[in-house]
């Protein structure tokens, strides 16, 4: 499914979505997405991050993660070589209107973010049939 | 493709391989990172032999019950990568930290290959 070439941090393209603040690059987290019968999951690789520097926000239905990396620098060491990059994380997704924003949960372990989206649960109407007679 | 060969270039990525590595060098050692987002730390096996070190681990697919794919982006399968080292590795003193998905390892030299300075005496 996936060549080796694909496998690399993809840096995101400036103009676009993101606004860079420093001259940190910026990532786009590799993401799979997976539609259950009452719900969404969202599973991105955010490799640096933990529950203290991501940043989950919802706004006119895009939702929105962005990553502080706050792995220990290398101090004291010198750099040989880097086959990657660190810097921050920053992807959003454009949600449906099935999405119950106020339920969403998300948890962060070993680098991986993990988000529960739960769909609006239909509501059932009874209508109360009278009788004409 | 092409767009990915510019992309690399323009971050200054080395290689293709996979795991990515950053490898660091003190006086008398080396540290590996590498990142392994989502990998249960005890499924990562390591293995030092005289000048290299073998990384080796399993992501398997997402168990997602009655769900269906509608992106999927994150690697899946079996992977391995081997790197050498200028000298060799002092296995017994090999650390491993795993933190938030980053892997650290490091790597001290043998102490019979680290620089000795000799003392030249006055005959």
């Amino acid at each position: 499914m996936f060549k080796e070439s694909t496998l690399q941090k993809n840096e995101a393209q400036t103009g676009q979505d993101v606004e860079r603040a420093s001259e940190r690059p910026v990532y786009v987290p590799r993401a799979d997405i997976y539609e259950h019968a009452d719900r969404y999951e969202v599973i991105a690789d955010m490799p640096g991050v933990d529950e203290n520097s991501v940043d989950i926000t919802i706004e006119k239905k895009v939702l929105t993660l962005s990553g502080r990396v706050t792995v220990p620098t290398a101090e004291g060491w010198t750099l040989r070589h880097a086959e990657y990059g660190i810097g921050d994380y920053f992807r959003s997704f454009q949600l449906t209107d099935e999405v119950d924003e106020n339920r969403i949960q998300a948890r962060v372990k070993n680098g991986e973010l993990r988000l529960t989206l739960p769909k609006i649960e239909p509501v059932r109407r009874r209508i109360d049939v009278k009788s004409a007679g | 493709m092409q767009d990915l060969h510019n992309r690399i270039r323009s971050s200054s990525v080395d290689t293709e391989a996979y795991p990515a590595v950053r490898l660091h060098q003190k006086e008398d050692e080396a540290m590996l990172q590498t990142e392994l987002p989502g990998i249960d730390p005890a499924a990562v096996n390591l293995h030092v032999q005289d000048d290299h070190l073998t990384l080796s681990f399993e992501r398997s697919a997402e168990n997602t019950g009655d769900g269906r794919a509608l992106r999927i982006e994150r690697p899946v399968g079996k992977y391995s990568r081997t790197v050498r080292l200028p000298f060799r590795i002092d296995a017994a003193r090999v650390e491993a930290v795993f933190m938030k998905g980053v892997l650290s390892v490091r790597l001290p030299m043998v102490e019979d290959d680290k620089p000795r300075k000799i003392q030249v005496k006055a005959s």
